[in-house]
């Protein structure tokens, strides 16, 4: 009973902050209200006893991605975003998503989902009790290759966002080099020098 | 001792629900209601004589005498400190955006003291016993980012920008470096829970089993909380006060609060981790027979010292060099002590201490 109410609560409340996503004007409530709809997603994995996910969901999610998001929207500062128009020139692709969407959701509600069989909850989950060892255990055994696949990718994609930023050093940009700096001794970078009169050092 | 304490409390509420003739089943509810706050109320003790230690700490670094004044060796100053910034007025800049202006130092607040949700201070003693403790507070602290970019964009000031990602930036890349750190111990550990991380170090702290990676722990824990070498986000000499420029009045006092309450939390992280936890310095005669909360305290009272002393000790890092630190030498370093030791546990057949 109590834990339906608290389902609901948190899924009202998801609903309405990803509407708000859509609908606010200032972009950067917009962000902020896309962390508190991922907030109540984790909040729903921790009622379905999943809170590994939940907390997967908050550190990856709200702690690094909406995290850039919010730093390029206000870096380019939309204060003074143009009013916005109903329609625009995507609004045919947007209504046939939610067509589709919308059909979707018919086939759910009509056909049940009681034929979906939910993956992870078989016997050994029971046995060790612990949805943490539980995970590790079907990811390092069940579906290495797929962790490792995953990883490769995320690699892939790392090794091409160093590559589009890493550009040649210009000439008058000065950085320190650590090494450098610390191998310096008096010995080779002073020295005395005998100034001549009206002459002045070469 | 203070599970004695926490049972006799649930009792109480009982006795109390018995005597108004209230249902049985409320009881638990109002317990974690009354518990909460008993831990809230605490920490702002904490914090206030933290501030108290740290300016003594200082004043004996700089041979003064730091706060001696207000009370017997200036004990009533935190107190009187508070006052002051209660009854101080709030200034909202001109172009501030009033309600996140608002929002980011209760936030920050409110991160700060959520952690303490699974700070195990002795045996049994703890608000929630989660099972994934290690994330959940890895979360959390991923979270202290949010108050302070929205302080700096709110404030509509560049200082208070600037300031803003410079701690953005230095907190999401500390955090990389932590997250395998944390990792390392559950190697170790084969569970997530603190309470099990505690226990599994009854044989040898994790500080001496895991060493060099200790201190690199402890030196990721100060640049987390923005404290001193790597204080950028509020460097005074470049950003005047960074994030909170414009902040002024209680609206700053939450933001001091934070920033103390963090330091709290991250030496008790530190010293569940690594020290042992409750757990006494040998486990004889003289040393067990002082009850677990006292080494619990002792133990993050060693670590804020240090902290606090690094301060006035240190200068600031540069920017720079604050990342080259985080990305260059902090990231690699605790990737390699990671895969050192996965092989090592794999090579010795190593099962993890789960309790």
């Amino acid at each position: 009973m109590l834990e339906a109410i608290i389902f609901y609560l948190f899924g009202t409340v998801l609903v309405l902050a990803a509407m708000g996503v859509v609908l606010a004007k200032n972009p950067v409530y917009s962000v902020l209200l896309l962390i508190f709809a991922f907030f109540n997603a984790a909040a729903i994995f921790v009622l379905l006893k999943a809170e590994f996910l939940a907390m997967v969901l908050i550190i990856v999610y709200v702690g690094a991605v909406a995290v850039l998001f919010l730093f390029v929207v206000m870096l380019i500062n939309l204060r003074t975003a143009e009013k916005r128009k109903l329609f625009t020139k995507y609004t045919i692709f947007a209504l046939i998503l939610l067509v589709i969407l919308g059909i979707e959701l018919c086939i759910f509600m009509f056909k049940g989902i009681s034929d979906i069989k939910p993956v992870i909850l078989d016997s050994n989950f029971a046995q060790l009790g612990d949805a943490v060892s539980y995970f590790g255990q079907l990811i390092f055994n069940k579906y290495y290759y797929l962790f490792l696949v995953g990883g490769l990718i995320l690699t892939v994609a790392m090794i091409g966002a160093v590559i589009i930023v890493d550009k040649e050093e210009t000439s008058n940009n000065q950085r320190q080099d650590v090494f450098l700096q610390n191998i310096r001794s008096k010995e080779n970078s002073v020295k005395a020098v005998k100034v001549e009169i009206e002459k002045g050092i070469k | 001792m203070l599970l004695y304490l926490s049972n006799m409390i649930q009792e109480f509420i009982a006795w109390l629900f018995s005597l108004a003739g209230l249902p049985e089943a409320g009881v638990p509810y109002v317990s974690v209601f009354i518990k909460a706050i008993i831990i809230i109320v605490v920490i702002m003790m904490c914090v206030a004589y933290l501030t108290w230690l740290e300016r003594k700490i200082h004043g004996l670094v700089a041979r003064r005498k730091g706060p001696n004044v207000v009370g017997p060796i200036g004990l009533l100053q935190p107190i009187f400190d508070g006052v002051k910034l209660l009854l101080k007025e709030m200034i909202f800049p001109a172009n501030a955006n009033k309600f996140i202006f608002v929002l980011a130092p209760v936030i920050t607040f409110l991160v700060a003291l959520l952690g303490w949700v699974i700070i195990p201070v002795e045996k049994g003693v703890v608000f929630a016993d989660l099972n994934v403790g290690v994330l959940y507070l890895l979360a959390v602290s991923s979270l202290a980012v949010y108050g302070i970019i929205m302080a700096g964009w709110a404030s509509n000031s560049q200082y208070s920008f600037l300031g803003a990602i410079r701690s953005s930036s230095q907190m999401i890349s500390y955090e990389i470096a932590m997250g395998v750190v944390i990792v390392c111990v559950v190697l170790l550990t084969g569970s997530l829970n603190m309470t099990k991380i505690v226990l599994a170090q009854q044989d040898l702290w994790f500080f001496i089993k895991l060493f060099p990676i200790a201190i690199l722990f402890f030196i990721i824990i100060v640049a987390e909380t923005n404290r001193h070498p790597f204080d950028l986000p509020e460097a005074e000499a470049d950003i005047v006060a960074g994030y909170h420029t414009e902040y002024s009045g209680f609206i700053f006092a939450l933001f001091f609060l934070a920033e103390y309450a963090n330091m709290i939390l991250m030496s008790s992280f530190f010293t569940i981790l690594f020290l042992g936890g409750w757990l006494p310095l040998f486990d004889i005669a003289p040393l067990n027979l002082i009850p677990s909360f006292f080494w619990f305290v002792l133990k993050v009272i060693v670590c804020l010292w240090l902290m606090i002393q690094l301060r006035s000790i240190l200068p600031r890092y540069r920017y720079d060099q604050l990342m080259r630190l985080g990305w260059k030498v902090f990231i690699p370093l605790s990737l390699l002590f990671f895969v050192f030791l996965a092989v090592l546990l794999r090579a010795i057949n190593y099962i993890p201490a789960v309790y």
